[in-house]
């Protein structure tokens, strides 16, 4: 498997890139999910068909229990699909182990989670680094730089040495955000970002996650019951028991 | 690796409480173990020291022609093998310094048991009529008859206790009865000294011979012995110690009696129980009146006063009643209420002033203990061997029929660090040719003497014209020796000449060498030099290192090590699993941190090594504290000293205090142990943190 190299996927070349052509990033043909709940099998996604490309800024919108977190982890290489098609940059998802699907979440995936979930005996630069320090691919110089560079795309520049309790619910919202672009990914999963923030933290943190989408030309996938965030969504999704109603 | 260690550190400082919980054990642990592994190394060491500077030396060598194996402190079963004799020791010993540059020195021994009767009160005293007899001193001063009257007093309780023996344990048949009633009437009739004047050595047989051995106590005694040239021991063995008296004149033959056998075995008894009863007070803190350790030993003396009373004339009697009233150290109230219950005598008689006076409390006791040696002990034969005097003693010869041979007692010697040893305090020394003569191997000497006697014999067989001439008076006495009854005939034979040792360069059983480079290496790199020496050479010997000849001894050592590494493993195993539990718990509550790492992209290996070096962090760095207060704390022991409180201890210890000390290999050693126990300790619970998957840890999250 060969991931690209994300120290020369600068932000000019990736725009030319997606400028140029608008890649297929993630592609679900026909994916059923089936649970087992000792007898009873719950089916929790029902031949889902779904392709997003670069650069897209994407809603799942539905009712809590609809299937929104089984569609992200599932595209997340967390989850595998029960049967159907799943391929991330156009690799094919189903039968690689678990190695190589760490390596795709590594190279190709940022995650944004909805209780932010940074570790909390770093500080926030440690925090950021983390993902690059597991990639090993840069110098310690290069590192920095990206670091300095994401945080100050999510407006914590002064807040780099603070332990992340230090911090209000926004602002660890926009370092877990800093740390899913650090490394560069196709494209960032975020499940509900804002739902345990106010309407106008979280508000702020779609319109920076919809900023970085126009500058950074770095997808989203995001899911949200929340309607007036879902406005702000290029194509929302809408899924309901499992199946997709709408895509538009 | 970097952000490994650099999150390992801010979880253990992040997680304070359960890094000190297991910091604590480990830190405990190898505290445990640092002076749990001083203390035994320094025992072993110490107790290495001492048998090697004391009576093993670094290598013995004894015979290739046997199938036992050398035990030079005894077996399990306190047997000596039965090895045969190297058959010039002093030649072989030549020959291994000219060939092995290493050997300082070798010196030859031998081991083996003897028993002597050193004869009892009424031996004793007949002794000593018997001399002032053939001084041809005046018949009736009051020395002489006051010995006289001494002796008819043991006769005469001899004969009061006569019976009662007969119906307890004195298995004698009636025709020896008749003769030992008969005996008894005879030396107490009112004549009795007066035919005694005529005959007296006639007279002083008859007691020795019938009277004596009615006296039942323990008159035999038993001990080890080495053989040894005594110079050559005394330089190559540096814990050899004179106590009492002088060493064995060069070339000449005789006895050193080990100390703690002369004060344990020898020493009147009544003497060994008061001198027990100090010691339980002074060392082990123990009083009169709580402990019935000492209770039995008072009431023991108090029922063998008659011990005391027999060992002493009618003046010393007087004198001591006297001095007991005197002094108010018995005060007569109390001897009349003693006696009012148990009693025969006059209220004031000695029988009486005794049993109050050994009645001891806590407040009495050390004035009583300074009385007994001040004013009774002059009096009685405190120790049943004199220094000085010639001992017959008897051991099993290689033929299997024992050997008699009588020897100076020059005095007493100890083995530094041994002094209370059970194993090494009972070995006496005697030299060389004395030893082989108990043997049995009769050296140019001796098998000059038995051939002139011999000769003798033969003469006087062949010019006897009749068998009534062969057991005339004129004839030597063949005595048939009963060894329940008789005393040995050496006993009233003449006090040999001191011999010159002529005979230096014969056999041994085993020889001690001493190394100058002592070191384990050095010693490993001689006895295989020794072995293939022998082979070679055709030497017929074989060398073993001190700790397989000190027999008990090493395995002793053995032992020691084995608790040691019991210890160690107890600890090491019981942290194993309370360290695990704790990071099993530690890899729950950290389910979702672990996860949402997975999720970002971290590998299983890289939670594995992350929960490892977590744990080789914490174990050496607590491992590192807990080893320097360990090194600390054997450094303070090691200068003040540990001090050994009992005679096990002091054995153990090898002297009174035990100065530990640790080494660098120890600390490695325990080091290693602790990385071993942390990497065993966290591999459960990194196994089970790198099953964590990001979907059970995100479970609502994603």
């Amino acid at each position: 498997m060969n991931f690209p190299k994300a120290t020369q996927t600068t932000q000019t070349t990736q725009a030319t890139q997606t400028v140029a052509e608008k890649r297929e990033l993630i592609h679900l043909e026909n994916v059923n999910k089936n649970y087992h709940l000792g007898e009873i099998s719950v089916q929790a996604l029902k031949d889902i068909n779904l392709t997003i490309s670069s650069c897209e800024f994407v809603a799942v919108a539905g009712p809590s229990g609809s299937g929104k977190s089984t569609l992200l982890n599932i595209i997340g290489c967390i989850d595998t699909a029960s049967d159907g098609e799943v391929r991330i940059d156009r690799e094919s998802v189903l039968s690689l182990h678990d190695h190589a699907l760490t390596n795709i979440r590594l190279h190709k995936i940022g995650f944004i989670f909805q209780s932010f979930n940074l570790i909390p005996v770093l500080n926030i630069y440690d925090n950021i680094e983390f993902p690059l320090l597991l990639k090993g691919n840069l110098s310690k110089a290069e590192m920095k730089e990206k670091i300095y560079h994401f945080a100050r795309e999510v407006g914590l520049i002064d807040q780099l040495f603070k332990k992340p309790h230090e911090l209000s619910g926004g602002q660890r919202q926009r370092v877990a955000i800093a740390r899913a672009l650090v490394t560069n990914p196709y494209i960032v999963l975020a499940d509900e970002p804002t739902a345990n923030l106010d309407s106008i933290t979280g508000r702020s943190i779609i319109n920076l996650m919809k900023t970085i989408n126009e500058t950074e030309k770095t997808a989203f996938l995001f899911s949200t019951h929340d309607q007036t965030i879902i406005a702000e969504a290029k194509r929302v999704v809408r899924l309901h028991d499992g199946k997709i109603i709408s895509d538009e | 690796m970097r952000l490994i260690i650099h999150l390992s550190i801010k979880h253990l400082f992040v997680r304070k409480t359960k890094t000190f919980l297991i910091g604590s054990i480990i830190l405990f642990g190898t505290l445990f173990m640092v002076l749990g592994d001083a203390l035994v190394e320094s025992m072993i060491s110490s107790m290495s020291n001492s048998i090697v500077s004391s009576i093993t030396g670094n290598i013995q060598i004894y015979s290739s022609q046997t199938d036992e194996k050398l035990s030079v402190v005894g077996n399990m079963d306190s047997n000596f093998p039965e090895l045969p004799s190297i058959k010039d020791c002093r030649a072989m010993g030549e020959l291994l310094k000219k060939k092995i540059a290493n050997i300082k020195a070798v010196v030859p021994q031998g081991i083996n048991f003897a028993l002597v009767n050193p004869g009892n009160i009424l031996d004793v005293k007949l002794r000593e009529l018997r001399e002032k007899v053939k001084k041809g001193e005046a018949r009736n001063l009051p020395e002489i008859e006051g010995l006289k009257g001494h002796i008819t007093t043991i006769i005469r309780d001899i004969s009061s206790n006569y019976e009662n023996r007969i119906g307890q344990a004195m298995q004698v048949d009636n025709d020896e009865q008749t003769t030992d009633r008969q005996s008894m009437a005879r030396a107490l009739a009112p004549n009795f000294w007066q035919t005694f004047d005529e005959h007296p050595y006639d007279n002083l047989e008859f007691m020795e011979n019938r009277l004596a051995p009615l006296i039942s106590d323990d008159t035999m005694l038993y001990f080890f012995y080495i053989g040894t040239p005594p110079d050559e021991f005394e330089q190559n063995f540096p814990l050899f110690q004179i106590v009492k008296g002088e060493r064995i004149p060069k070339g000449k033959q005789g006895l050193l009696l080990n100390e703690s056998f002369y004060e344990s075995q020898v020493k009147h008894r009544i003497a060994r129980r008061l001198d027990e009863i100090k010691k339980l007070i002074e060392k082990e803190n123990l009083n009169i009146r709580d402990s019935k350790k000492i209770k039995d030993l008072i009431t023991q003396n108090r029922e063998q006063i008659l011990e005391i009373k027999n060992q002493m004339g009618p003046l010393d009697v007087k004198r001591l009643s006297e001095a007991l009233v005197k002094e108010e150290i018995v005060k007569i109230e109390t001897v009349k209420g003693a006696a009012a219950n148990n009693s025969t005598g006059p209220v004031d008689s000695i029988d009486n002033l005794l049993s109050a006076f050994f009645d001891m409390n806590d407040d009495n006791f050390l004035q009583r203990y300074n009385f007994f040696y001040r004013e009774i002990a002059p009096k009685i034969i405190l120790y049943r061997i004199k220094i000085g005097e010639f001992l017959p003693l008897t051991s099993l010869g290689r033929s299997g029929s024992t050997t008699s041979v009588k020897l100076k007692v020059y005095g007493t010697f100890k083995l530094k660090n041994f002094e209370n040893s059970p194993l090494i305090g009972n070995y006496s020394l005697m030299d060389l040719v004395s030893f082989r003569e108990l043997l049995g191997e009769m050296g140019k000497e001796k098998r000059a003497d038995m051939e002139s006697l011999t000769r003798e014999i033969d003469q006087s067989i062949s010019s006897a014209t009749s068998i009534d001439d062969l057991f005339s008076k004129k004839a030597k006495v063949v005595t048939k020796v009963n060894v329940n009854k008789v005393t040995p005939v050496a006993k009233t034979t003449a006090t040999p000449p001191e011999r010159l040792q002529l005979e230096e360069k014969e056999s041994c059983l085993n020889a001690a060498i001493i190394l100058k480079d002592q070191s384990e290496s050095a010693m490993k790199k001689v006895l295989q030099e020794i072995n293939q020496l022998s082979k070679s050479l055709d030497l017929k010997i074989q060398a073993v290192n001190w700790q397989e000849a000190a027999g008990l001894l090493g395995q002793l050592f053995f032992v020691f090590k084995l608790f040691l590494y019991i210890f160690i493993a107890i600890i090491s195993v019981v942290a194993i699993f309370i360290i695990m539990n704790l990071q099993v718990m530690a890899a729950m509550e950290r389910t979702k941190e672990i996860g949402v790492m997975r999720a970002i992209g971290a590998p299983g290996p890289f939670v594995v090594k992350l929960m490892l070096v977590e744990s080789i962090i914490t174990t050496n760095f607590f491992g590192v504290v807990g080893a320097l207060i360990g090194m600390f704390l054997v450094y303070i022991f090691g200068r003040i000293g540990i001090p050994a409180n009992g005679d096990i201890m002091t054995f153990l210890f090898s002297g009174p205090y035990l100065y530990p000390t640790t080494t660098w290999f120890s600390l490695l050693k325990i080091m290693i142990i602790l990385n071993i126990v942390g990497l065993l300790a966290a591999i459960y619970p990194a196994l089970f943190a790198a099953k964590i998957t990001p979907l059970r840890a995100m479970s609502h999250e994603i």
